[in-house]
């Protein structure tokens, strides 16, 4: 019962600040949530698919090459592996090199899925503990239609009469078309499996032209087959790996391009804080391009906690079918206090100057602040990420020189969006002073290609610094010029960095589309196993909703015990005792805790009772108690039995659930007594 | 007798070096074939297999022997007794089940089955002898007829390859497929091939009869160097056939193949005489190797035209030419075998990775690079590896190698203690080994020694304290010493990344998956080079944490 009026309650405020909120906020935020995310997440899948290319192509092309490009004179016909590790990638690339092989050779004719292209098969670890089911894994797969034979499922002549009748029906395909088995997670097969498996299909060949593609985790040196097959299997097949490209670069280029782009506008920026913690995690527990889509996630999913947000995409609210909230309304003048409190502060949203005019204004001029603040936020980002461009053009210009940058690429985007990368230009730009004539010509015409690709919007921005490496590409004829060009090259580039690559926070209402510093949650995405367990036990009211604490009683630390839950009480009375703990004693003090919450809970409601006259609708106590005790204050025998029972089955409970978690070790070292295994907890 | 002779000789020559085999064995089949052969070749038993193919096929030939089928099973393909008894059957029928009658095994549209048991198996093989009896001649019905001439008798031929596997995935088969004859009444040989000697697989109690023994010789230098030849030949045929311009393989080159092939063989026959092993490595040097005499011919062709004269004919080297060719070549052989023979890389690729480059013709360079490369190869790389999985891999390595006594005095002290004391415990500990009459054989040459979570996560600990703490985002939260690494790992992503790395089998989880009671234990699964490439790249002075740096 309190779980459903918990939960009701949550339903309505889904918020943590309830008081500058909108009533449907939650509604409206997440609206906006879900278009800049999924306007992120293409981006980002965009981007892995386009890495994922060269490696799916490679495949692509291997299988379609196995069988006829061959080396002549070899002994024997070598069976066609290939292996792609990837570790680093999500395993959604074999989706698309499934598909593409599928499609592949594909002339349209046959309308049936099966005709056309090659046949996959997929064979996953679980399905083959040992040779038998991994052959009939094999052959089913492939087969689809389901045999009448007396040939066994499990022999390799059914694949091959199979395989013969599809090519009499595909006709001239024969010679194209191959059956590409998938093993996913490789390493997780049992060796002696895959070299009976491989033996077997190696005798095959060619006259059924199998082709199998592994998925490997473990990097391509040192090798995991090599290491693991013997060479008689390893003699037995043609192994060709795919490794794909895992490592950080991988991901600042992902990071670049999606939010420091030229040409894509990203809905939300992301914050320094929040990159920061992405390269340290990418690089520290998981270089995985799934990892990084679900911290993307959570960094969206946190920055719409803010009330303000729902301001991101419009400010006219609920122009996409949600209810649209009247901003008279009382209860929305929290919001508006808070977001006129914000645009008020900011003194660059000049229309409003006197505060005393806002008595006059309705809510609708302040709206219009808010578009002024968004279209001014946009320009400032969009020509951010232009000179960031930029300065990136310059350095890789000047890395190719010999000179030497000591900042990692995250560093420099967290540098450009805090505004702080003054020493990194001032420095560049004082290299590109020194810079000889024919270097110089070529910087200058890098500068107008850069230029000439960017939008007609930005070149009207930015018309002053094109306007000047326009004379000055004019001006430079021949060497003499060249370091007065120069130098005014650099000065110019510098007054440039410095106008454009200042913190975004500066701008008005930066917070609703940047997430500036705030701390990445990053204890969601990995906690510390221990220490949560503790704080569990600790502070149940903090994970649970059933559990809450009372304000209105007046409790010292010991009142607190009665508001929690067994376990908790139990770990409490855990933590007070000694190395070993007596069973019968800590059940006892256990006991005497659940006395004192049955008292607490009869008082409260004989009192309860007493104000409400015994209506029928009583409420029932938190704890599991049965109405007839709460009846007859006066306690009979059996009902006195029945709650030790009920005591005694609690105790056991919560002590199995401690024993679950690995906090009792049981030593039967002395009689009845338990080891503890904890004994720092933190307070 | 002639035509037996005939046919023995044109299979030695085929096959180099088994003319004695091959007069032993179509001697016996063309007379009598005992019911029991087992052949032993621990050197190359898939030649051996070809050659017995190619006299079973051949040897219907021979006027006055019986007519035979046979039937070549491999028995890991034939991993269970059903499908060894379908394929068995369906062989010596010349039965191919075809999909459109829906793969119906021998004898076809009958719906008796032969593949139930051992006892249908008989059933099977008798009916198909006396199908095979009566096929021929089918007004004559009955076995009366058949027996009054023995020659019409079929003679039934099963081999089985890899004959050790059977006692592994069929043992009780073993038996009766040893006295097969005996049991079936009918007349079937069964020849088992197999590396191993029959001592070792023989079913116990002398249950199967002592087979007639054949030993495969090894093969010498001129039979695998004639073999390879040959294979020449055939490939020059294949390629003749088809019509490709490619002159790789052309019959006039097959001399300097042989000089080649010699030269090869000098190399190789160190490491291995195998000579499919040879034509494996053949195959990917020689389209290098004879490219420079391709590309000069390709030369002269080009000038005939020019000029309009004849085009010249593809002519040999001088004898000074191919000395230099073979010369130039001799330490890419060498390269070719550290690649190919351990399939670091396969032929196709190897072949076009180190063709032959007219730019590099002039100087030594060109080996001197591959030689590099090649060394170059198997060199680990680890970056793939994020930085928490390469600490636990140097965790799990030391908790492998070092005896968990010493952990306390290893990692129990701050890093300056830690130092002094280890080269204080470290030579007493040495004189005391001398003096002492017991060798400790080093851990590192025991194999990895499995060690339970917890101690992987405290040496995890350790390591980190000590080498990670800089690296690591500061925290305000963290205050104690020791507090921040004892929060890291605790981390759930450190579990996970344990997890992922028994997947990748860099560990081994020694216990089983769902055992919930007492932690996991594990084996570090990576070598002492791939720890120290792990050590080197995040900066921890491996061999000052081992306890016995050997």
């Amino acid at each position: 019962m309190a779980l459903e009026t918990s939960l009701e309650d949550l339903n309505q405020s889904y918020t943590l600040f309830p008081d500058r909120d909108l009533a449907n906020g939650y509604e409206l935020r997440l609206e906006a949530y879900r278009k800049a995310w999924l306007k992120c997440l293409e981006r980002v899948e965009e981007l892995i698919r386009a890495l994922h290319a060269p490696v799916v192509d490679r495949v692509v092309e291997l299988v379609n090459n196995a069988y006829t490009d061959t080396l002549p004179g070899l002994p024997y016909t070598e069976l066609p592996v290939i292996s792609v590790t990837a570790s680093g990638t999500s395993s959604s690339i074999f989706d698309e090199i499934s598909s593409r092989l599928k499609k592949e050779g594909n002339d349209g004719l046959f309308d049936d899925d099966s005709s056309g292209g090659h046949i996959i098969t997929h064979i996953f670890p679980n399905d083959c503990p040992n040779i038998t089911a991994a052959m009939k894994t094999l052959i089913t797969d492939s087969v689809k239609r389901k045999p009448t034979t007396s040939l066994a499922t499990i022999d390799i002549n059914l694949l091959q009469a199979w395989f013969d009748a599809v090519c009499s029906t595909r006709g001239s395909d024969q010679g194209s078309m191959r059956l590409v088995v998938i093993l996913h997670d490789f390493e997780q097969f049992e060796p002696l499996v895959v070299q009976d498996l491989f033996e077997i299909c190696s005798l095959a060949i060619p006259r059924v032209p199998l082709v199998f593609v592994l998925s490997l985790s473990s990097p391509p040196s040192p090798s995991y087959i090599h290491a693991t097959y013997p060479r008689s299997t390893l003699s037995r097949v043609q192994l060709r790996s795919c490794p794909f490209p895992s490592s950080q670069d991988v991901l600042h280029g992902i990071l670049l391009q999606t939010f420091f782009d030229v040409d894509f506008e990203p809905l939300l920026m992301l914050g320094s804080s929040a990159i920061d913690f992405l390269v340290d995690f990418f690089g520290r527990h998981t270089p995985s391009l799934d990892g990084l889509v679900s911290i993307l996630q959570l960094v969206h999913l946190k920055h719409f906690e803010e009330p303000l947000t729902v301001f991101l995409l419009d400010e006219r609210l609920g122009s996409s079918g949600t209810t649209e909230p009247n901003l008279s309304d009382p209860a929305s003048f929290g919001f508006l206090d808070s977001l006129f409190a914000r645009v008020h502060e900011s003194s660059l949203v000049p229309q409003f100057e006197h505060s005393f005019r806002w008595a006059d204004e309705s809510p609708g001029a302040l709206l219009s602040s808010v578009w002024t603040a968004r279209k001014a936020f946009q320009k400032r980002a969009k020509l951010l990420r232009i000179a960031f461009q930029l300065f990136l053009l310059v350095q890789r210009f000047m890395l190719l020189l010999g000179y030497k940058t000591d900042k990692t690429l995250p560093e420099l985007m967290c540098g450009a969006v805090r505004g702080r990368l003054g020493s990194s230009y001032s420095h560049l730009c004082a290299m590109v002073r020194k810079l000889r004539a024919d270097q110089l010509d070529e910087l200058l015409s890098d500068l107008r290609d850069f230029f000439a690709r960017v939008g007609d919007d930005v070149r009207k921005e930015e018309n002053e610094v094109i306007s000047r490496i326009d004379v000055a590409r004019s001006v430079f004829r021949g060497k003499d010029e060249a370091s007065n060009i120069a130098e005014s090259l650099g000065d110019w580039l510098s007054e440039y960095f410095q106008q454009r690559l200042v913190s975004l926070e500066e701008s008005p209402l930066w917070d609703i589309w940047y997430t500036g510093s705030t701390p990445f949650p990053s204890e969601l995405l990995n906690p510390s196993l221990r220490a949560s367990i503790f704080s569990g036990l600790l502070h149940p009211q903090d994970y649970s909703t059933t559990t809450v604490i009372n304000e209105d009683d007046d409790d010292d630390d010991e009142e607190i015990l009665l508001d929690m839950p067994d376990t908790s009480i139990l770990f409490q009375r855990y933590l007070e005792s000694g190395k070993m703990i007596n069973v019968y004693d800590w059940f006892e003090s256990f006991s005497v805790v659940l006395e004192a919450q049955k008292r607490r809970v009869r008082a409260r409601k004989l009192s309860e009772d007493a104000a409400v006259l015994r209506t029928p609708s009583r409420r029932k106590g938190k704890q599991r108690q049965t109405a007839e005790e709460e009846d007859s204050p006066e306690e009979s025998e059996e009902d006195l039995e029945k709650w030790k029972l009920e005591v005694q089955a609690r105790f056991i409970r919560a002590l199995h659930e401690l024993d679950y978690i690995g906090l009792i070790k049981h030593t039967g070292r002395k009689a009845d007594h338990v080891m503890r295994t904890v004994f720092d907890a933190p307070g | 007798m002639d035509d037996g002779e005939l046919l023995a000789q044109n299979l030695s020559e085929a096959h180099p070096g088994y003319t004695k085999f091959i007069t032993h064995l179509s001697t016996l089949a063309s007379t009598y074939l005992p019911p029991f052969i087992y052949i032993t070749d621990t050197n190359n038993p898939r030649v051996t297999a070809s050659v017995i193919d190619s006299i079973f096929h051949n040897i219907s030939s021979i006027p006055d022997c019986p007519p035979t089928h046979y039937a070549r099973i491999n028995s890991v393909v034939c991993f269970t007794a059903r499908v060894f008894y379908d394929t068995v059957l369906n062989a010596l029928a010349g039965w191919k089940p075809s999909w459109e009658n829906g793969c119906q095994n021998w004898p076809g549209d009958d719906a008796q089955r032969y593949n139930d048991s051992i006892d249908s198996f008989l059933h099977g093989l008798r009916r198909l002898r006396a199908e095979l009896v009566d096929g021929p001649t089918p007004n004559g019905k009955g076995k009366g007829k058949a027996s009054a001439s023995s020659t019409e008798y079929p003679s039934l031929v099963i081999l089985i390859e890899r004959a050790e596997r059977l006692s592994e995935s069929l043992p009780e088969l073993l038996v009766p497929l040893t006295r097969l004859a005996e049991l079936s009444q009918v007349d079937i040989s069964v020849i088992m091939l197999s590396s191993v000697r029959w001592e070792e697989i023989r079913p116990p109690l002398g249950a199967s009869p002592d087979p007639y023994y054949i030993d495969i010789d090894p093969l010498n230098k001129q039979d695998v160097v004639q073999r390879l030849v040959s294979a020449f030949r055939t490939t020059s045929l294949a390629l003749s056939s088809s019509n490709t311009s490619d002159m790789t393989y052309h019959p006039v080159l097959q001399p300097l193949y042989e000089q080649y092939v010699d030269m090869l063989y000098s190399i190789v026959s160190v490491y291995t005489s195998d000579p499919l092993e040879l034509q494996y490595i053949s195959a990917a040097r020689w389209p290098g190797f004879v490219k420079p005499v391709i590309t000069q011919y390709t030369e002269l062709v080009r000038q005939a035209e020019e000029e309009r004269a004849d085009p010249p004919e593809l002519e040999l080297p001088n004898a000074e030419g191919r000395l230099r060719l073979l010369s130039y070549f001799l330490p890419t052989v060498t390269a070719a075998l550290d690649a190919l023979y351990p399939r670091l890389t396969n032929a196709a690729d190897w072949a076009a990775d180190n063709d032959y480059d007219p730019g590099q013709a002039s100087s030594r360079n060109g080996g001197d690079d591959r030689s590099k490369t090649k060394k170059g190869q198997p060199s680990i790389k680890v970056d793939h590896l994020p930085r928490m999985s390469k600490f636990i891999l140097i965790a799990a390595f030391l908790a492998s190698t070092n005896p968990p006594k010493s952990d306390m005095r290893m990692f129990g002290r701050g890093a300056e203690e830690r130092k002094k004391r280890r080269r204080k415990s470290g030579s007493p500990k040495k004189s005391g080994g001398a003096q002492t009459s017991v060798i400790k054989v080093s851990q590192r040459l025991l194999g990895p020694a499995t060690f339970p979570l917890d101690r992987l996560l405290a040496i995890l600990g350790a390591l980190l304290e000590e080498n990670d703490f800089e690296s690591r985002p500061h925290d305000p939260r963290f205050e104690l010493p020791g507090e921040y690494t004892d929060m890291e790992i605790g981390r759930i992503h450190v579990y996970a990344a344990i997890t992922e790395l028994t997947f990748m089998r860099a560990l081994h989880r020694t216990t089983a998956m769902d055992k919930l009671d007492g932690p996991p234990t594990f084996k570090c699964g990576i070598s002492y080079e791939v720890a120290l490439a792990l050590a080197r790249d995040v900066e921890v002075a491996l061999n000052d944490l081992l306890w016995d740096p050997a």
